[in-house]
């Protein structure tokens, strides 16, 4: 018993973890636009630079108390407010500050500006531990925006090779290709052969059905000691709960063979909805109704000879 | 009298001489070929006798505009095929399946589970195959799941990744599945050695009412929190099974699995044989289709019987699984268990193979729904 307890607490302990596993570490440096004539404006009229940061988690994704930087000597140049509920990010969503240099717009609004070449950085709450950085190129032409190949996507450690120039930038929703891309599009971008799909889904099918295994694997354990523990509760049961454990061949035998008449329709088998059973048979004789077996003989008289 | 010549030249126009051509009675012969398959050698009778005129109904050729035709909006056929084309049709099914489907062979040995899992490979090995063969991803998860031998699962997904395949999948699938005691033996015959064919597995334990009235509730709370998206599947299936089990909705049950399923089994069979019109059937990729379809069932059964052979290495003597049920992971319920259980008494009179086999078979039931609702999640 204390095996399915245990096995009970690793199950919940999973659901609970990942239930709350979503924090800041999921959340990226997606796009950047350094130079701004014609592309979104802030609520106060003014086009400025702006930095887009992906939620690449199927959680939400709380940002308050982290930082962005654009200088690798002062991390903790700007701190998104940790009180401030926009700063709530939902699966798969993002969010836009604008590096105008002036926070007292509001809480999207960055102390620093953007230049080319920049370094930029976002850090979790403690202030040191770097989530993502990247660093821009030394030329970015006026409204184009350097951002990742797909959402979110791609390594953390500052790599190039996952970015890209975008000359059609997309604050605020997913990048450029991926809003003209169906699904079907995309996969067959990322796995022309088919394989990843085949491995992805085989894995799926297995876990849920090894779930399902050692789910009803215990259920069954379970099942069989109250069968047992019912039967050898009284003295005359526990004969019979041994007998009870498997069926003997001729049982299963005559199920098969039930089965396979009442597979072939209106053969030989009676119409009883759920119950399937093999066609009774009318005989005119039968030894247990016969009247020779059932009366008793007339005594014979022996006379003895004299 | 001109004007009675006029009317019938104009009459003549509209009737199905005037515009058929080599393609509809291609068709009409294939429809003709079902119906002859099912009543002479009952194979799938069910199914193939109303696909089977469900095609000769859908390649009357017809002048266009009268507003009869299957794809002619609004008309009664179309009406009927809403059913197909929106998917509402297969999760009907499920819940009939479901209301007559005894999962005691399951319940009393799990492993067999893994026996289903084994045989989606089909599944994937068939995308993998039609990627290659120049279909798009969500045409070649549609065209995949022929492999799960199912062939609501296979209408349920191809409706919603590839309504143009509808057609031929749902024909291939349903062919496919009424082949299977043709298509099966040899593969586990090949794959199997004589020793491997004559083992005699455990009886099945008996499985308490209580067993089987938590089965529905638990596995669709762990497969449909897995696979969401295989929700109206599954969803169906195990509340089927419910009403089976529970012992107080017996009503309910009778009509799900009897009158409810046979009304959609025919509809769906009649709009699907009707929705091959020539002109959308015979085509490159439909034979394409038919021959990825055949390949996916060959590998579905392989994977299947070789999965048994594997599973028996780490089993010990007593325990281990007859190879020959591992093709009744297929779903194909229930023709794929009794091609085990033929197929074990041609080698030995007294091993009945289908108790056991009738485990994969459901567990295949569940694995291509899950199949299916993973492809779904996916492409949808």
């Amino acid at each position: 018993m204390k095996k399915y307890k245990l096995l009970l607490v690793i199950l919940f302990s999973c659901i609970v973890t990942g239930a709350f596993a979503q924090n800041s570490n999921d959340m990226r440096l997606n796009e950047i636009l350094v130079h701004n004539t014609g592309n979104i404006i802030d609520e106060y009229g003014q086009r400025e630079g702006w930095i887009e940061l992906f939620n690449s988690s199927y959680g939400v994704v709380k940002l308050g108390g982290c930082f962005l930087s654009n200088d690798p000597n002062n991390l903790q140049l700007f701190q998104v407010p940790k009180t401030d509920i926009k700063a709530t990010i939902q699966p798969k969503q993002a969010i836009v500050f604008y590096a105008d240099g002036d926070p007292t717009k509001g809480t999207f609004h960055l102390n620093f500006k953007l230049k080319d070449s920049d370094e930029l950085f976002l850090v979790l709450g403690d202030g040191t531990t770097i989530v993502d950085h990247i660093k821009l190129p030394a030329q970015l032409d006026t409204n184009c925006s350097y951002e990742r190949l797909e959402d979110g996507k791609g390594t953390t450690n500052g790599d190039t090779a996952c970015w890209t120039i975008q000359k059609n930038p997309s604050p605020g929703t997913t990048v450029y290709r991926e809003r003209f891309e169906t699904k079907s599009q995309k996969m067959a971008r990322l796995d022309p052969y088919g394989w990843i799909m085949a491995l992805t889904d085989m894995s799926v099918v297995f876990i849920a059905l090894i779930i399902l295994y050692f789910c009803f694997k215990i259920m069954g354990n379970i099942s069989k000691k109250k069968m047992r523990n019912a039967a050898t509760s009284t003295p005359a049961g526990k004969v019979s709960a041994e007998k009870n454990e498997d069926i003997s061949s001729e049982t299963c035998a005559a199920i098969a063979f039930a089965l396979e008449l009442y597979s072939k329709e209106n053969e030989t088998h009676d119409n009883e909805s759920f119950v399937v059973t093999m066609q009774h048979t009318d005989r005119s004789y039968s030894p247990w109704s016969s009247k020779i077996y059932t009366l008793r003989k007339m005594p014979e008289l022996k006379k003895n000879k004299r | 009298m001109e004007n009675i010549i006029n009317n019938l030249r104009q009459f003549w126009q509209y009737t199905g001489f005037a515009n058929c051509n080599y393609q509809y009675l291609l068709m009409i012969a294939i429809g003709i070929t079902f119906i002859y398959l099912a009543i002479k050698f009952h194979w799938e009778p069910l199914l193939l006798v109303p696909i089977g005129f469900g095609i000769i109904i859908g390649n009357i050729p017809l002048f266009q505009g009268l507003n009869v035709g299957v794809y002619e909006k609004g008309s009664v056929l179309n009406i009927l095929y809403q059913g197909v084309r929106q998917g509402f049709y297969p999760p009907l099914i499920f819940m009939g399946i479901g209301a007559m489907t005894d999962f005691s062979a399951l319940i009393s040995n799990p492993k067999l589970l893994l026996v289903g899992a084994a045989c989606q490979f089909g599944i994937f090995g068939a995308y993998a195959l039609a990627l290659r063969a120049g279909f798009s991803p969500s045409e070649a998860a549609a065209i995949g799941i022929i492999g799960g031998a199912d062939g609501p699962t296979a209408i349920f997904l191809s409706s919603k990744l590839a309504p143009d395949l509808i057609g031929a999948i749902a024909v291939s699938a349903y062919s496919y599945m009424a082949l299977v005691p043709m298509i099966q033996p040899p593969i586990m015959r090949l794959l199997t050695t004589k020793k491997e064919r004559l083992i005699r597995m455990k009886p099945p334990r008996a499985v308490s009412q209580t067993e089987k009235q938590i089965f529905p509730i638990i596995g669709f709370l762990l497969t449909a929190f897995i696979v969401p998206s295989a929700i109206p599947l599954l969803g169906m299936l195990f509340f089927g099974n419910l009403l089976k089990e529970s012992g107080v909705t017996r009503r309910l049950a009778q009509t799900a699995s009897g009158p409810m399923c046979d009304i959609v089994t025919t509809l769906i069979g009649l709009t699907v044989g009707a929705s091959t019109q020539a002109d959308k059937f015979l085509q490159l990729n439909s034979v394409k289709i038919f021959v990825l379809g055949a390949i996916s069932f060959i590998i579905a059964t392989a994977a299947g019987v070789l999965f048994v052979k594997f599973l028996n290495l780490f089993l010990k003597e007593g325990n281990k699984i007859n190879p020959l049920i591992g093709n009744a992971g297929v779903s194909a319920v229930p023709d794929s268990a009794r091609v085990s259980n033929v197929q074990g008494l041609k080698y030995d009179p007294n091993n009945y193979l289908l108790m056991h086999a009738m485990g994969p078979n459901v567990a295949g039931v569940i694995g291509s729904a899950v199949a299916a609702g993973i492809l779904l999640s996916f492409f949808a």
